[in-house]
């Protein structure tokens, strides 16, 4: 009888396990097809990018950032190739895309939440030249490590030498500047960006299809930054053709700030910005207003944020739910997952979500995303993805990157991009000499690959006690040495600072040159940090083996 | 070459786009709209086989360069708008010779 009662409990359990188990699919709304329909687009085709998690490496040591934390959360590490290079690559796709088409950034820009990290981030966007370009504000953007508001005695340290740390409402006050420079008729709204009111809404007058940036709320809130928010209405629709009478179709996306919270996230034990996003009543409110009219305007909405919809909070998921269903919104696009996929939402409902891979943690990528008519089929979404370095074997000459195998960092090798995995060491400060010392070596190898050129003029100041350096690129090795052995870790800070000015501003033997092997650094270590080894992934087409193996590890 | 956006390629029958063409040209492309009928169409020089969707939503033809005669074997419709500034060029149909 018992055997009889385990089996019956075997059976349910079974019954129960395997209904789980089948995923929900979507619903007879989508298909997928293998060809594009002929039907014309009916929307602006924008470049989709996230997740560049631009990191200032040369803060004071913190907790977060230890080799021992970093076995717990691995992204608290990144190899120091992808912090040094990795932006290379997010430049690389805007200068080549970005500059022909209008760009979406879905958050997560910087890393550790500096003031310095946005600036930067800001000054890569110029790659787009006149293209505009918009961003959703991710958790990494304006909270500590993505985290948390609190601790500001670690974000500080964190954020030496970085304009300290960009709190909410600082990021979304400089992003307005940002949009007001960028965008005329907004700029033309708040001509005095010293005078930003403390909340406002703005709406675009130009006619549909001419704008990009159609309207902007905000919220500054110096007594609780967490409330601060930015939310925007994207023009994706497409000017009449010259000879219409009627308009175009209106098309537009939502760009949510997922990041509003109503207490201060903390790290643990719930309320971590990373874990959760959520939007506040108020950002709410206008994000129904703009529906409502765009849905009187028979408009074709998108929501975009930075969290995932799993991943905001239920009350939050309530309210876009219910905004999805009223507006017949066909997809939601979200990023934060550094892992581009889609999601089926809503159970039965069977509803799309598109998340957005990171540009700088492997499989590194970026999309496009337009909407075109497909005739009595519907409407179709086109986004095709363009994954890193996949899309540079599709482009010839030295249009993209080349990454040559002899430029890798070995194992064994003092710049090797995982080094920083090796030890469990809980102290910060050890942990931080030893990345600042990796960074040395990977200048090292850099100024040996990609030598200055010899009208080159610019050299760093590495002066130490007197003795001047450094006129060539002899000295600068030398110094090196000297500095990797002997300097305390702030010395090395300031020499790596130094580093990467001379960097920027030298004129190398080949500009080509230099540009490919700083992306492919990158690029080695954002693969191998992700596979945790160095090997081949699997569609790695050729593996180049010695003669001898020679005692190599 | 009507309009100078592709060309044909007598060997393989490829009506092929020209990179530089599109480089030069200030918009960028949203789509390539294939006329009704293409695929079994008989076309030849200055029969216009599609449309290119610029980003100002204006439209141009593009048409059978010269040289090229024959009927539609092939069409594609996986052309990847955004790489055609860029070398190396996309097969845009095959022509099957007359």
């Amino acid at each position: 009888m018992r055997q009889l009662v385990f089996a019956g409990f075997v059976a349910i359990v079974a019954v129960v396990v395997g209904g789980c188990a089948t995923k929900d699919s979507m619903s007879s709304r989508y298909a997928i097809t293998s060809e594009k329909p002929d039907g014309p687009s009916l929307s602006k085709n924008v470049i989709l990018v996230a997740d560049n998690q631009l990191n200032h490496l040369y803060g004071e040591p913190v907790w977060m950032r230890s080799q021992f934390i970093t076995k717990i959360v691995s992204v608290s590490i990144r190899p120091v190739q992808q912090d040094l290079f990795g932006q290379g690559i997010l430049r690389w796709a805007l200068a080549t895309y970005g500059t022909r088409y209008p760009v979406i950034h879905l958050g997560d820009a910087g890393n550790m939440g500096c003031v310095g990290e946005f600036e930067a981030f800001v000054d890569v966007m110029a790659s787009t030249g006149k293209r505009p370009w918009l961003m959703a504000p991710g958790n990494h953007d304006a909270y500590l490590m993505g985290n948390v508001e609190g601790d500001f005695h670690s974000w500080e340290k964190a954020c030496e030498r970085a304009g300290g740390p960009l709190t909410k409402e600082m990021l979304v006050e400089k992003y307005l500047r940002v949009l007001i420079s960028r965008y005329r008729d907004f700029g033309s709204a708040y001509p005095d960006p010293d005078g930003l009111p403390a909340t406002g809404e703005w709406r675009s007058q130009q006619p549909r299809g001419s704008a990009f940036l159609r309207a902007v709320a905000w919220r500054i809130d110096k007594s609780a930054p967490h409330r601060s928010y930015v939310v925007q209405a994207v023009d994706l629709a497409l000017p009449p053709p010259p000879d219409a009478t009627e308009s175009s179709t209106p098309v537009s996306a939502v760009l949510l700030d997922s990041s509003q919270f109503a207490s201060a996230p903390i790290l643990l034990p719930s309320g971590n910005a990373g874990v959760n996003g959520d939007l506040q009543a108020d950002q709410l409110e206008v994000v129904r207003k703009w529906m409502a009219l765009d849905g009187k305007a028979g408009a074709i909405t998108v929501l975009m944020s930075h969290h995932p919809f799993g991943n905001l909070r239920k009350d939050s998921r309530h309210a876009l739910d219910e905004l999805r269903r009223k507006h017949d919104v066909p997809l939601y696009v979200s990023a934060h997952t550094h892992q581009g996929q889609f999601f089926v939402r809503g159970g039965r409902e069977g509803w799309l979500e598109l998340n957005v891979g990171s540009i700088v943690d492997y499989p590194i990528e970026f999309r496009t995303f337009s909407i075109h008519d497909a005739g009595a089929s519907g409407k179709l979404i086109r986004s095709p993805l363009f994954r890193i370095p996949d899309v540079w074997d599709t482009l010839a000459g030295n249009r993209a990157p080349r990454c040559d195998a002899k430029w890798e960092a070995k194992p064994g090798d003092q710049d090797f991009y995982l080094t920083y995995k090796d030890g469990n060491d809980s102290d910060p400060e050890a942990t931080q000499v030893m990345l600042m010392d990796t960074l040395l070596h990977t200048y090292v190898r850099l100024i040996d690959t990609v030598p200055s050129a010899e009208d080159n003029t610019d050299w760093p100041n590495l002066s130490r006690e007197g003795a001047a350096c450094c006129v060539n690129d002899d000295e600068i090795q030398v110094r090196l040495g000297e500095v990797i052995e002997t300097a305390t870790r702030k010395q090395k800070i300031d020499v790596l600072i130094e580093l990467g000015r001379f960097d920027r501003a030298r004129k190398p033997e080949a500009s080509i040159l230099h540009r490919d092997y700083r992306i492919c650094q990158a690029l080695w270590a954002s693969k191998y940090n992700k596979i945790d080894r160095r090997m081949p992934v699997v569609n790695d087409p050729y593996i180049q083996f010695s003669d001898t193996n020679g005692g190599q590890q | 070459m009507a309009n100078g956006l592709v060309s044909f390629d007598q060997a393989s029958g490829e009506l092929r786009s020209i990179p530089d063409a599109f480089d030069q040209r200030e918009l960028s492309v949203l789509s390539i709209i294939w006329r009704p009928g293409i695929d079994t169409a008989t076309v030849g020089p200055g029969t216009a086989v599609a449309d290119v969707q610029w980003e100002d939503n204006t439209r141009e033809a593009i048409e059978v360069p010269e040289g090229c005669s024959g009927t539609v074997s092939s069409v594609n419709r996986n052309i990847v708008f955004e790489n055609l500034p860029f070398a190396p060029s996309q097969w845009l149909m095959i022509v099957g010779q007359s």
